[in-house]
Protein backbone atom coordinates (compact mmCIF):
# COMPACT_ATOMS: atom_id res chain seq x y z
CA UNK A 1 0.00 0.00 0.00
CA UNK A 2 1.49 3.79 -0.98
CA UNK A 3 1.65 5.82 1.81
CA UNK A 4 0.28 9.40 0.13
CA UNK A 5 2.78 11.63 2.38
CA UNK A 6 5.54 9.16 2.06
CA UNK A 7 8.42 11.21 -0.12
CA UNK A 8 11.07 9.34 0.55
CA UNK A 9 12.96 7.61 -2.85
CA UNK A 10 11.12 3.93 -1.93
CA UNK A 11 7.36 5.73 -1.93
CA UNK A 12 8.35 8.38 -4.92
CA UNK A 13 9.06 5.02 -6.99
CA UNK A 14 5.78 3.45 -6.12
CA UNK A 15 4.02 6.50 -7.13
CA UNK A 16 5.79 6.46 -10.23
CA UNK A 17 5.42 3.08 -11.06
CA UNK A 18 1.93 3.13 -9.78
CA UNK A 19 1.17 6.40 -12.59
CA UNK A 20 3.25 4.48 -15.57
CA UNK A 21 0.89 1.32 -14.94
CA UNK A 22 -2.55 3.65 -15.20
CA UNK A 23 -0.65 5.54 -18.14
CA UNK A 24 -0.24 2.34 -20.26
CA UNK A 25 -4.17 1.05 -19.51
CA UNK A 26 -4.51 4.47 -21.04
CA UNK A 27 -2.51 4.05 -23.86
CA UNK A 28 -3.71 0.40 -24.78
CA UNK A 29 -7.20 2.08 -24.61
CA UNK A 30 -6.25 4.65 -27.33
CA UNK A 31 -5.56 1.65 -29.90
CA UNK A 32 -8.30 1.80 -31.44
CA UNK A 33 -7.03 5.68 -33.47
CA UNK A 34 -4.35 3.57 -35.18
CA UNK A 35 -6.36 1.03 -36.80
CA UNK A 36 -9.06 3.88 -37.53
CA UNK A 37 -6.11 5.87 -39.63
CA UNK A 38 -5.00 2.85 -41.20
CA UNK A 39 -8.45 1.84 -42.31
CA UNK A 40 -9.36 5.73 -43.29
CA UNK A 41 -5.92 5.18 -45.41
CA UNK A 42 -7.56 2.28 -47.23
CA UNK A 43 -11.15 3.88 -47.69
CA UNK A 44 -8.82 6.61 -49.46
CA UNK A 45 -7.40 4.74 -51.97
CA UNK A 46 -9.86 3.29 -53.70
CA UNK A 47 -11.53 6.76 -53.94
CA UNK A 48 -8.67 8.30 -55.02
CA UNK A 49 -8.79 6.09 -57.80
CA UNK A 50 -12.07 6.83 -58.55
CA UNK A 51 -11.56 9.97 -59.06
CA UNK A 52 -9.63 9.15 -62.55
CA UNK A 53 -12.22 6.60 -63.42
CA UNK A 54 -15.38 7.32 -65.88
CA UNK A 55 -17.94 6.37 -63.25
CA UNK A 56 -17.60 9.59 -60.89
CA UNK A 57 -16.23 13.40 -61.38
CA UNK A 58 -13.44 14.78 -59.22
CA UNK A 59 -15.39 17.05 -57.19
CA UNK A 60 -18.09 13.87 -56.26
CA UNK A 61 -14.88 12.37 -55.34
CA UNK A 62 -13.39 14.66 -53.19
CA UNK A 63 -17.13 15.22 -51.91
CA UNK A 64 -17.77 11.64 -51.00
CA UNK A 65 -14.39 11.30 -49.17
CA UNK A 66 -15.37 14.31 -47.16
CA UNK A 67 -18.41 12.99 -46.55
CA UNK A 68 -16.63 9.89 -45.27
CA UNK A 69 -13.89 11.98 -43.25
CA UNK A 70 -17.15 13.66 -41.38
CA UNK A 71 -18.25 10.63 -40.48
CA UNK A 72 -15.51 9.22 -39.09
CA UNK A 73 -14.69 12.47 -36.94
CA UNK A 74 -18.20 12.20 -35.49
CA UNK A 75 -16.93 8.14 -34.57
CA UNK A 76 -14.14 9.57 -32.94
CA UNK A 77 -15.79 12.41 -30.70
CA UNK A 78 -18.19 9.01 -29.39
CA UNK A 79 -15.41 6.81 -28.51
CA UNK A 80 -14.49 6.53 -24.58
CA UNK A 81 -11.08 7.52 -24.53
CA UNK A 82 -9.22 9.97 -27.53
CA UNK A 83 -5.50 9.66 -28.00
CA UNK A 84 -3.59 12.87 -27.23
CA UNK A 85 -3.35 15.17 -30.26
CA UNK A 86 -5.90 12.63 -32.21
CA UNK A 87 -8.22 15.28 -34.09
CA UNK A 88 -4.91 17.18 -34.85
CA UNK A 89 -3.08 14.81 -36.34
CA UNK A 90 -6.21 13.27 -38.21
CA UNK A 91 -6.71 16.70 -39.76
CA UNK A 92 -2.71 16.82 -40.64
CA UNK A 93 -3.16 14.14 -42.16
CA UNK A 94 -6.32 14.80 -44.54
CA UNK A 95 -4.50 17.74 -45.20
CA UNK A 96 -1.56 16.27 -46.70
CA UNK A 97 -3.63 13.99 -48.47
CA UNK A 98 -5.70 16.66 -49.93
CA UNK A 99 -2.80 18.61 -51.29
CA UNK A 100 -1.25 15.34 -52.42
CA UNK A 101 -4.51 14.45 -54.47
CA UNK A 102 -4.68 17.96 -56.07
CA UNK A 103 -0.86 17.53 -57.11
CA UNK A 104 -1.33 14.08 -58.61
CA UNK A 105 -4.42 14.90 -60.39
CA UNK A 106 -2.16 17.61 -61.88
CA UNK A 107 0.75 16.10 -62.03
CA UNK A 108 0.22 12.62 -63.06
CA UNK A 109 -0.83 12.14 -66.84
CA UNK A 110 -4.16 10.50 -67.95
CA UNK A 111 -3.19 7.20 -69.02
CA UNK A 112 -0.26 6.64 -66.67
CA UNK A 113 -2.03 4.07 -64.66
CA UNK A 114 0.67 2.42 -62.53
CA UNK A 115 1.86 5.61 -61.99
CA UNK A 116 -1.36 7.13 -60.74
CA UNK A 117 -1.73 3.75 -58.46
CA UNK A 118 1.57 4.11 -57.08
CA UNK A 119 0.44 7.89 -56.48
CA UNK A 120 -2.71 7.43 -55.08
CA UNK A 121 -1.17 4.83 -51.98
CA UNK A 122 1.26 7.78 -51.28
CA UNK A 123 -1.12 10.16 -50.74
CA UNK A 124 -2.76 7.45 -48.16
CA UNK A 125 0.83 7.31 -46.30
CA UNK A 126 -0.24 10.40 -43.94
CA UNK A 127 -3.34 8.19 -43.16
CA UNK A 128 -0.75 5.25 -42.68
CA UNK A 129 2.02 6.96 -40.96
CA UNK A 130 0.17 8.28 -37.96
CA UNK A 131 -1.88 5.18 -37.53
CA UNK A 132 1.45 2.99 -36.78
CA UNK A 133 3.02 5.74 -34.70
CA UNK A 134 -0.40 6.10 -32.69
CA UNK A 135 0.03 1.86 -32.51
CA UNK A 136 3.65 2.19 -31.28
CA UNK A 137 3.19 4.86 -29.41
CA UNK A 138 4.53 4.35 -25.34
CA UNK A 139 3.10 6.05 -22.12
CA UNK A 140 5.17 9.31 -21.47
CA UNK A 141 6.11 7.92 -18.13
CA UNK A 142 9.56 6.05 -18.34
CA UNK A 143 9.77 3.98 -14.99
CA UNK A 144 13.05 1.72 -15.01
CA UNK A 145 11.86 -1.64 -13.55
CA UNK A 146 8.27 -1.05 -13.94
CA UNK B 1 19.61 23.31 0.30
CA UNK B 2 16.28 23.01 -0.24
CA UNK B 3 15.24 19.63 -0.08
CA UNK B 4 13.22 18.28 -3.51
CA UNK B 5 9.86 17.28 -1.65
CA UNK B 6 9.25 21.19 -1.11
CA UNK B 7 8.36 21.05 -4.71
CA UNK B 8 5.66 18.33 -4.66
CA UNK B 9 2.32 19.43 -5.68
CA UNK B 10 0.17 18.84 -2.77
CA UNK B 11 -2.73 18.68 -5.13
CA UNK B 12 -1.32 15.57 -6.92
CA UNK B 13 0.86 14.29 -4.81
CA UNK B 14 -2.12 11.84 -3.58
CA UNK B 15 -0.83 8.66 -5.83
CA UNK B 16 -4.88 8.29 -6.65
CA UNK B 17 -4.49 11.88 -8.00
CA UNK B 18 -1.02 11.76 -9.98
CA UNK B 19 -2.38 8.19 -11.23
CA UNK B 20 -5.66 10.31 -12.64
CA UNK B 21 -3.17 12.82 -13.85
CA UNK B 22 -0.81 10.41 -15.83
CA UNK B 23 -3.88 9.36 -17.56
CA UNK B 24 -5.37 12.46 -18.75
CA UNK B 25 -1.68 13.66 -19.24
CA UNK B 26 -1.80 10.97 -22.10
CA UNK B 27 -5.07 11.25 -23.44
CA UNK B 28 -7.04 14.20 -25.09
CA UNK B 29 -9.98 13.11 -23.16
CA UNK B 30 -11.38 10.63 -21.15
CA UNK B 31 -14.96 9.33 -20.38
CA UNK B 32 -15.82 8.98 -16.79
CA UNK B 33 -16.27 4.93 -16.97
CA UNK B 34 -13.24 4.34 -19.00
CA UNK B 35 -11.17 6.16 -16.38
CA UNK B 36 -12.93 5.12 -13.71
CA UNK B 37 -11.84 1.53 -14.99
CA UNK B 38 -7.97 1.89 -15.62
CA UNK B 39 -7.56 3.86 -12.06
CA UNK B 40 -9.55 1.16 -10.43
CA UNK B 41 -11.53 3.47 -8.62
CA UNK B 42 -15.57 3.40 -7.20
CA UNK B 43 -17.74 6.02 -8.94
CA UNK B 44 -17.72 8.14 -5.79
CA UNK B 45 -14.03 8.24 -5.15
CA UNK B 46 -13.35 9.25 -8.69
CA UNK B 47 -15.98 11.68 -8.96
CA UNK B 48 -14.44 13.68 -5.77
CA UNK B 49 -10.44 13.61 -6.81
CA UNK B 50 -12.00 14.77 -10.20
CA UNK B 51 -13.66 17.54 -8.06
CA UNK B 52 -10.49 18.21 -6.04
CA UNK B 53 -8.33 18.86 -9.80
CA UNK B 54 -11.19 20.50 -11.53
CA UNK B 55 -11.37 22.96 -8.42
CA UNK B 56 -7.68 23.21 -8.80
CA UNK B 57 -7.09 24.18 -12.27
CA UNK B 58 -5.47 20.65 -13.41
CA UNK B 59 -8.49 18.94 -15.05
CA UNK B 60 -12.06 19.93 -16.94
CA UNK B 61 -15.16 18.54 -16.88
CA UNK B 62 -17.60 18.35 -19.80
CA UNK B 63 -20.85 16.53 -20.47
CA UNK B 64 -22.06 15.06 -24.03
CA UNK B 65 -25.20 13.64 -25.08
CA UNK B 66 -24.46 10.06 -26.48
CA UNK B 67 -27.60 8.66 -27.75
CA UNK B 68 -30.07 9.10 -25.47
CA UNK B 69 -27.75 8.93 -22.48
CA UNK B 70 -25.29 12.13 -21.00
CA UNK B 71 -21.80 11.52 -20.56
CA UNK B 72 -18.90 13.11 -18.68
CA UNK B 73 -15.03 13.36 -20.51
CA UNK B 74 -12.35 14.64 -18.05
CA UNK B 75 -9.36 16.12 -19.95
CA UNK B 76 -6.51 17.52 -18.61
CA UNK B 77 -5.84 21.52 -18.43
CA UNK B 78 -2.63 22.95 -20.04
CA UNK B 79 -1.73 24.34 -16.18
CA UNK B 80 -2.78 20.87 -15.29
CA UNK B 81 -0.10 19.40 -17.80
CA UNK B 82 2.39 21.41 -16.72
CA UNK B 83 1.71 20.72 -12.67
CA UNK B 84 2.18 16.90 -13.45
CA UNK B 85 5.10 17.84 -15.45
CA UNK B 86 6.90 19.54 -12.63
CA UNK B 87 5.87 17.08 -10.02
CA UNK B 88 6.83 14.36 -11.96
CA UNK B 89 10.40 16.08 -12.51
CA UNK B 90 10.36 16.16 -8.58
CA UNK B 91 9.46 12.22 -7.74
CA UNK B 92 12.27 11.72 -10.55
CA UNK B 93 14.39 13.98 -8.21
CA UNK B 94 13.42 12.34 -5.27
CA UNK B 95 13.59 8.52 -6.40
CA UNK B 96 17.04 9.51 -8.04
CA UNK B 97 15.83 8.55 -10.91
Amino acid sequence: MINSNDSGAEGARDILTLAHAAQDAATKRTRWFGWCLILVGLLMIPVTLASRGPLLPFVACVAVALAMLIGIEAFMRRRRVVPRDSKNNFLIAVGIWFVLLIVIQSLVPSGANIWFLLATALASTPFFAFGVRALVSRPRLDVPGS
Amino acid sequence: MKHARHDLDPVIHSPVRFSIMAVLVAVDECEFSSLRETVELSDSSLSQNVTTLERSGYAAVSKRQVGRRTHTWISATPTGIAAFARHLDTLRAIAGI
